[in-house]
């Protein structure tokens, strides 16, 4: 979990695999209502994204479900 | 994206504090983004109008006047534009020291400021006495040809850093 500029990045286990994934820039997280904190390891999350073509962990998130809230990243 | 490795100067200057409050103010990225488009606008807008104007458009106004204008603003431009892109620079040093658009960026510039230096060492001196209804010297057009095409394609590598 690293809340930063220019993207927020989390590392999200599923199964064997840890996923390298992207978020939005730290502001349009917060505004639409994931603020520094509301994310924290061991949360279990759900994440629609696209998977980088060669890098295989890595993926660019649409959007995510946390705590049963659905926020929009692009 | 962290580089887990790299040149331990960039290193160094992506793990500093103030990498790190670049990184994580919510608002200081975006503004000092903001100002490095800002600063560049203002050198690319300034610095077109007056390419054009060596080039042989605009026939009529005065190089020497619109030189004049268009200088001290691409200046500004250019030293607000890069002040703000060293401060971009060091939130992902080690990425960026291995990306090929921002190395042929860099190198851009450094073309870029050699025109600079070698137009007005040899050209601006005599800029007074170019008439105003005929091209300028030939020299003038080629810098100024230089000149346009290298400051665009800097701004294109910028854009394509994220990209590639």
């Amino acid at each position: 979990m690293d809340y930063r500029n220019p993207h927020v990045m989390i590392d999200l286990k599923d199964g064997a695999k840890t996923w390298n994934i992207a978020l939005a820039p730290p502001f349009r997280m917060q505004s639409r209502g994931l603020p520094d904190g509301s994310l924290t390891t061991g949360k279990a999350v759900t994440v629609v994204g696209y998977p980088h073509k060669t890098e295989v962990n890595e993926l660019r998130a649409e959007r995510i479900t946390v705590d049963g809230k659905t926020v929009e990243l692009r | 994206m962290h580089a887990a490795e790299g040149p331990a100067w960039a290193l160094a200057l992506e793990h500093s504090s103030f990498a790190d409050a670049m990184r994580s103010g919510v608002l200081l990225y975006p503004a000092v983004e903001t100002t490095h488009i800002l600063g560049f606008a203002c050198l690319l807008g300034a610095i077109l109008v007056l390419d054009a104007r060596l080039l042989g458009l605009g026939r009529g106004l005065s190089p020497a006047l619109l030189a004049r204008l268009a200088i001290p603003i691409a200046a500004v431009g250019l030293v607000v534009a890069a002040s703000a892109g060293v401060l971009l620079f060091v939130t992902e040093a080690a990425a960026y020291v291995r990306n090929p658009a921002f190395l042929l960026k860099q190198s851009l510039i450094l073309v870029g400021l050699a025109n600079i230096a070698i137009f007005h060492r040899l050209l601006m001196p005599t800029i007074d006495t170019w008439p105003i209804d005929r091209p300028p010297p030939r020299g003038a057009r080629v810098a100024a040809g230089v000149s346009a095409a290298v400051w665009l394609s800097v701004v294109i590598c910028g854009r394509l850093i994220a990209y590639v």
